[in-house]
């Protein structure tokens, strides 16, 4: 057999749609629990630690270690090598989410007392994101954080996958024309 | 520490919940005695018509949403990771069916196991965001 035939394919951990399906499902509902049970302290909570400045890089944080918890269930149930670029680019891509949602957050704040003040469109007064909108943009970015990066790997996967496939067949074909 | 309950969305789900997989599961086991059909949840959805219903749930909350009042910004951002998670869910369904089209074969065991799986995500991501659609109306009337 010729030597671009025997050449290593990718094994990196497959990562499934399902997986952190189930895991952002959970904690969505975790969410909603939590405020089923403390409706008045939860929010509070919650806008006490963005007061702070706290609250981003903890949650990047709590995200990126939830996030490679996962991973590495994942490759221990099916038993595959668990490389160095799977993890770094999920922690990356969970970090770049949290980045996004952290300018969405701040337009929102920013946005608040600008309309009230050039607009006068805030029949609520406000000096900036209500308690709400917060708990809201907190649930997406919980959700997206764990669901959207593993997504991106899966596309990053099947896209590398695709084009590895590709490249072994050209190879395995000039070596069968060579012959 | 006062819980609250948050009934429009609880009836939400309900409705979507009955009428979206149990009534068609129903209809089929009142088939049961005069077929003998395998009335098994994961025979009648093996094919990913949960990821399908799934969609549907991620359209319904975002036409919600539209009534809400919230910003427009945040009804965007929300309105796009729904359907994102619907269409993902979507997309199980929609493998199977272009491979079955195509001749090929598809583990049935996998589209059910993903189908249902998406569609939780869906379903917890949806009744979430209702319940905070609640929870902000009752602030907002306070």
């Amino acid at each position: 057999m010729n030597s671009a035939m025997k050449s290593p394919r990718l094994n990196a951990v497959k990562v499934r749609l399902s997986d952190s399906a189930v895991l952002a499902g959970a904690v969505s509902l975790l969410y909603a629990l939590a405020l089923i049970v403390c409706p008045r302290a939860f929010p509070a909570l919650l806008e006490r630690i963005f007061v702070w400045g706290y609250f981003f890089p903890a949650f990047a944080v709590l995200l990126v270690v939830t996030n490679e918890i996962l991973l590495g269930l994942i490759s221990r149930r099916r038993g595959q090598r668990l490389g160095l670029i799977t993890p770094v680019y999920i922690a990356f891509l969970t970090i770049v989410v949290v980045l996004d949602f952290r300018l969405l957050v701040s337009a929102a704040d920013a946005q608040a007392p600008l309309s009230h003040l050039f607009l006068r469109a805030a029949s609520r007064v406000r000096d900036g994101i209500s308690s709400e909108e917060l708990l809201i943009y907190t649930h997406l970015a919980t959700v997206s954080g764990i669901f959207l990066p593993y997504l991106l790997v899966r596309v990053t996967q099947n896209y590398v996958s695709d084009a590895s496939s590709a490249s072994q067949d050209a190879k395995v074909r000039s070596a069968v024309t060579g012959q | 520490m006062r819980v609250w309950i948050p009934i429009e969305a609880l009836w939400w789900l309900g409705l979507y919940a009955a009428f979206g997989v149990l009534v068609p599961w129903l209809l089929r086991w009142t088939r049961k005695g005069r077929s003998g059909l395998d009335t098994s949840p994961r025979k009648l959805y093996r094919r990913g018509e949960l990821g399908l219903f799934g969609l549907l749930l991620a359209i319904s909350a975002v036409l919600d949403l539209r009534k809400s009042g919230l910003p427009n910004q945040l009804i965007l951002t929300n309105a796009v990771i729904l359907i994102f998670c619907g269409l993902m869910a979507a997309s199980a369904w929609l493998e199977d069916y272009s491979r079955a089209s195509q001749g090929l074969a598809n583990p049935d065991h996998r589209t059910w196991v993903d189908s249902g799986k998406l569609l939780f995500l869906v379903l917890s991501v949806a009744f979430t965001t209702e319940v905070l659609l609640e929870h902000t109306a009752e602030v907002w009337q306070r």
